[in-house]
Parts: C-alpha cells; sequence; structure tokens
C-alpha cells in the first residue's frame, strides 16, 4: 500500500485542515464496505456506484480530462486492492479522497510533461470553449475552492452531499462554495474586462 | 447569486445553472466500472519463482555440461595434434608394456599356472615382482599449450568458449546464491548486529 494510502486510513485531511470526522453514525457506506469485507462483491460496485463522481471530481480539479476516467478507474482499482486494511469503514470516503489526491499528484510526477489543448480552438465549437475557459479558471483557484467547486457546477453535487462524501465538515463546504464562487465570478469578469 | 441554490439545489439561480449547463460536458459518465484485478491477482503464486529459478538453473546447468564437454574434445584435439600417434610408441592395446623376468618353473608350478593363470604368484614360485616401466613424463597441459600452434580461428574459438564458460559459471553462482537466499542473510546479520 503506498506510504500516503495509509495516512488517509489515519487522518482525514480537508483541503483547508484537518478534520476528524471519526464520530460519524455508521452509513451506507460503512455498512457496504462491512459488506465488501465479508466477501460480498457487489457491494463494491455499489460503493462505485455512489463515490464515482466525487473521485471524478477530485481528479478532474488536476489532472487534464483526458486523463481522468484512467486515474478514477486506477483510484478504485486501489481502494479494491486495500479497502480490507481500511481501519473505520465510516471513513472511506475521506479515504478515498486521499487515495484519488494522490494518484493525481503521482500523475504528474511519473507522466512526461504534457500541455492541454488551447481554450479556443480554431475551428472549435465557442460552447466548448467557453466550458474549457471555465474549468480553467476554477483549476486556477486554491485546492479548497476548486474541488467543492468542480464537485458542486460539474457533478452536481450538493453541499451536504459534498460534506458526506469528502469527510469535510459542512460549514467548511458551504464556507469554500461561497468564497469559491465570488473568487471564479471575479476571475470570469476580470478576464471578459481584459479582452 | 442565490446562496440556496447554490447550497442545496433549491430554487433557482441563471447564473448558477448556466455555468451546471456549461460544464456538463465534464460531468462523469457512469456504467464504465472499473476493471477489477481478480485474475492477475492469483496468478501470482510463490512456486512460480522457484519454478523460474529450477529452469534457469537447469539451462545453466546443461550450458556447462554441454561447454565442459567442448572443453574437453578441443583439448583432446590439441593434445592429440602434437603427440605421435599411439601405434608409434607401443603395439594397439598396450601403452605400458609389461617386463617380466620370469625363472625356470618347475614343471608342477607349470600346471598350477597353466590352471590358473590368473592367480597371484605364490612365495614358492621364483617369479620376480612385475615390474613396470616408468613411464615417461607426461608434459602437463599448462606446460604444452604454448607449444600448441594454434590457427587464429582456433584460438578465437577458444577464447570464446572461455568466456561462455566464464559467463555460465558467474550466472550459476547467482542461481545459487538466490536459492541459499545469501542476500536475505546477510540482511538479517546486519540487522542482529544493529
Amino acid at each position: 500500500m503506498p506510504q500516503g494510502e495509509a495516512a488517509a486510513e489515519a487522518f482525514v485531511f480537508s483541503p483547508k485542515g484537518v478534520v476528524e470526522n471519526s464520530a460519524a453514525p455508521a452509513t451506507r457506506e460503512s455498512e457496504l464496505v462491512e459488506r465488501f469485507r465479508t466477501g460480498d462483491e457487489e457491494a463494491f460496485a455499489e460503493l462505485y456506484r455512489q463515490f464515482s463522481p466525487m473521485v471524478h471530481g477530485i481528479v478532474l480539479a488536476r489532472v487534464p480530462r483526458d486523463e481522468v476516467q484512467d486515474i478514477v478507474q486506477d483510484v478504485f482499482l486501489a481502494a479494491y486492492r486495500n479497502l480490507k486494511g481500511l481501519r473505520d469503514s465510516r471513513l472511506f470516503g475521506p479515504w478515498l479522497v486521499k487515495i484519488a489526491r494522490n494518484r493525481a499528484a503521482e500523475f504528474y510526477r511519473s507522466s512526461k510533461p504534457t500541455e492541454e489543448l488551447p481554450e479556443h480552438i480554431p475551428g472549435g465549437r465557442r460552447r466548448d470553449n467557453e466550458a474549457a475557459e471555465v474549468l480553467r479558471a476554477i483549476r486556477s483557484l486554491s485546492d479548497a475552492y476548486r474541488e467543492t467547486l468542480i464537485l458542486r457546477l460539474v457533478e452536481g453535487m450538493t453541499a451536504k452531499e459534498i460534506a458526506a462524501q469528502t469527510g469535510i465538515k459542512p460549514e467548511s463546504v458551504r464556507v469554500n462554495l461561497h468564497r469559491g464562487m465570488q473568487m471564479l465570478r471575479e476571475k470570469l469578469g476580470v478576464r471578459e474586462v481584459q479582452r | 447569486m442565490n446562496k440556496e441554490y447554490l447550497l442545496e439545489k433549491t430554487g433557482g439561480d441563471p447564473e448558477i445553472e448556466g455555468l451546471e449547463s456549461l460544464l456538463a460536458v465534464y460531468r462523469f459518465e457512469p456504467g464504465r466500472a472499473p476493471v477489477l484485478p481478480a485474475e492477475t491477482t492469483e496468478m501470482r503464486r510463490p512456486w512460480f519463482g522457484w519454478l523460474r529459478f529450477s529452469v534457469a538453473a537447469g539451462a545453466a546447468a546443461v550450458a556447462v555440461f554441454a561447454g565442459l564437454l567442448a572443453y574437453g574434445r578441443i583439448e583432446k584435439l590439441l593434445l592429440n595434434a602434437d603427440r605421435p600417434a599411439i601405434s608409434e610408441v607401443a603395439p594397439p592395446g598396450r601403452t605400458l608394456p609389461l617386463l617380466v623376468e620370469p625363472s625356470q618353473p618347475s614343471d608342477s608350478e607349470r600346471s598350477i599356472a597353466a590352471v590358473d593363470l590368473g592367480t597371484v604368484p605364490s612365495r614358492r614360485t621364483n617369479v620376480q615382482p612385475i615390474r613396470y616401466r616408468k613411464p615417461a613424463a607426461t608434459p602437463s597441459i599448462e606446460k604444452r599449450r604454448p607449444q600448441v600452434a594454434l590457427t587464429k580461428r582456433e584460438k578465437y574459438a577458444y577464447n570464446q568458449l572461455m568466456v561462455a564458460l566464464y559467463i555460465t559459471g558467474t550466472k550459476l553462482k547467482v542461481v545459487q546464491d538466490t536459492i541459499d537466499r545469501v542476500d536475505d542473510k546477510t540482511d538479517e546479520r546486519a540487522n542482529n548486529e544493529k
């Protein structure tokens, strides 16, 4: 097990600091984790269905779009292999977040430097170019804001869902969303003015 | 900006909805389940490594045997090249001729000898102990080697063979060390010393 994943079992890190959420009651995902530990493979498929948008959002906040799907699969593969070593089944979500962040970081360590296509591709559709520009603006924000904004705006999760799946405190999610949205508007507004 | 819509998706906000619809192209597409490694992890068995080592050791042993065989043949050929033919030294079938100087046996002894030729001579006989001619000192291979005039091709073949034998010997040592787990023992020893 990679070092980061082992650390993820013991602590839960929010983007802005340490958040310990181990006092949370047993949830549906902890039940699924327990079922998987007893050999129920279908439970892992259910976990995948439940958490894949969240993992996708975490990875999309960091790596090029073309690589996201592979890394998401890689994250779930790592989770599948190491899930039986997870001490507290209630921390499955935060543990998965940590794996996703580690895998995204590994992508940049192991891969050759690549460059994403420019925002305005000649001949490209205007709407796609606008989407790429907004995504680029979100990615330019700090970790705390870009993750919550992508989970909200791209994956369509509510603040409660984001908090429940990532282990971040609900108050922190609300603050991150609110401030992140303001910063995004400023960034997009500044760009419009510069043109 | 409608804060409720931002946090809980209740009510509506045209600006956020516009961003959502714009960024929908990046949304996760469900349906592609990860390829789980059920078979690949099961395939890794501990004995497989030993099987590989056994095969490698067997191949190395065969290579060494073939090398030694070839080496012996070449050496024999080289030695025989400048040695006179056996037929020139001694009659065929006997390279070290016996020099027996028997005395004149009595009639009874003759009869015994006629009957039992293969037995050890008794004390009563006057047969002198069998003396062998001292064989000429056989020059050792090392001494002979410089005297052998090898052709260029033979020298090349000889050198190649020596290199092959050296490599094979090294590989065998590695295999042997692996089987004996020399590294593990060294590590253990180092840990114990610590």
